[in-house]
């Protein structure tokens, strides 16, 4: 892995994105990586859960600070980040939902949640979490028409260490162009 | 100590007497008498600077993006502190947590949960 990136590996949290900003008040720098292999309370937005049981790749970066005015970018630029990795690695042809799903088949194969700390008018840090259903065999019956796998769509087991690494490359080539 | 000064196209002549306890300046001529150990007045210094700190306290905080209130997390007569969580704003698919940048007292929050909001707009205000 890049040295660029400091990573902290958890075997269960309740979420990555939560764990981050803890870290963040302990002045963890920008590029620290939480990965958890399962979530007990992984979310999206408005607290809407994520399935995060182990197989799949959980995960959230803290990202430098951002102008205001680039904020949206930063979700739609991460999302547009695995779409291609998907593509590339696996030739698939994932559909980008803007800005926060990764679709295939018409299901849901990884989210995105993006939280900003902001102090008076100004952001001071961004948090990016990522859920990514990568070797998860079965949904619970109220997801199945919803989500899918990588290793449902593809019937192979998926390399979790090698596709973080090249998602993690890919954010950060695409995200210092709007950095601070 | 003799020397002289122009201001302004104006030649003045200054002399400096000093002693023990006062100091005597002469501009041309006339005699201007400073006591040692003499009290200065700073009541015109500290009021500026009273002035400044109170035009920099934060009376309001607002929001800088537009969006719904997604959760409050405090409540009028609270005791808040520098970097407390006040509220969550969903916006543009993002949850944004928006922290005090002062500590003070709440007097008044102004807007409620799945409230929209424009940017700019005052959410909470202190005393």
């Amino acid at each position: 892995m890049e040295q660029s990136f400091k990573i902290i590996n958890f075997e269960n949290i309740a979420s990555t994105s939560e764990k981050a900003k803890e870290l963040v008040a302990e002045n963890f720098e920008p590029w620290t990586v939480v990965v958890s292999k399962e979530q007990s309370s992984g979310h999206g937005r408005k607290g809407e859960g994520w399935f995060s049981p182990v197989g799949g790749l959980y995960f959230s970066v803290i990202l430098p600070k951002t102008n205001i005015d680039d904020l949206q970018t930063i979700t739609n630029l991460t999302a547009f980040v695995i779409a291609q990795t998907l593509k590339n690695d696996f030739n698939l042809q994932p559909l980008i939902k803007l800005p926060n799903d990764i679709l295939l088949q018409e299901k849901k194969v990884a989210g995105i949640l993006t939280e900003n700390i902001i102090i008076g008018q100004n952001p001071v840090f961004s948090i990016i979490g990522i859920g990514l259903n990568t070797n998860i065999d079965n949904f619970p019956e109220e997801l199945k028409d919803k989500a899918t796998s990588l290793k449902i769509e593809l019937n192979q087991e998926i390399d979790n260490n090698q596709i973080l690494e090249e998602i993690l490359i890919g954010l950060k080539k695409q995200l210092e162009i709007i950095s601070q | 100590m003799n020397f002289k000064i122009k201001i302004k196209d104006k030649e003045y002549s200054i002399a400096i007497r000093e002693d023990k306890e006062k100091t005597d300046i002469l501009v041309d001529g006339k005699k201007y008498s400073f006591q040692k150990n003499q009290q200065v007045k700073t009541e015109e210094t500290k009021e500026k600077k009273n002035n400044i700190f109170e035009s920099e306290k934060i009376k309001e905080i607002k929001t800088p993006l537009s969006g719904i209130i997604s959760e409050i997390f405090v409540k009028q007569g609270e005791e808040i502190k520098f970097g407390q969580k006040l509220i969550i704003l969903s916006a543009m698919k993002m949850e944004n947590d928006i922290l005090s940048e002062t500590r003070g007292v709440i007097k008044k929050v102004l807007v409620t949960k799945d409230q929209k909001v424009k940017e700019n707009e005052i959410l909470i205000i202190l005393e």
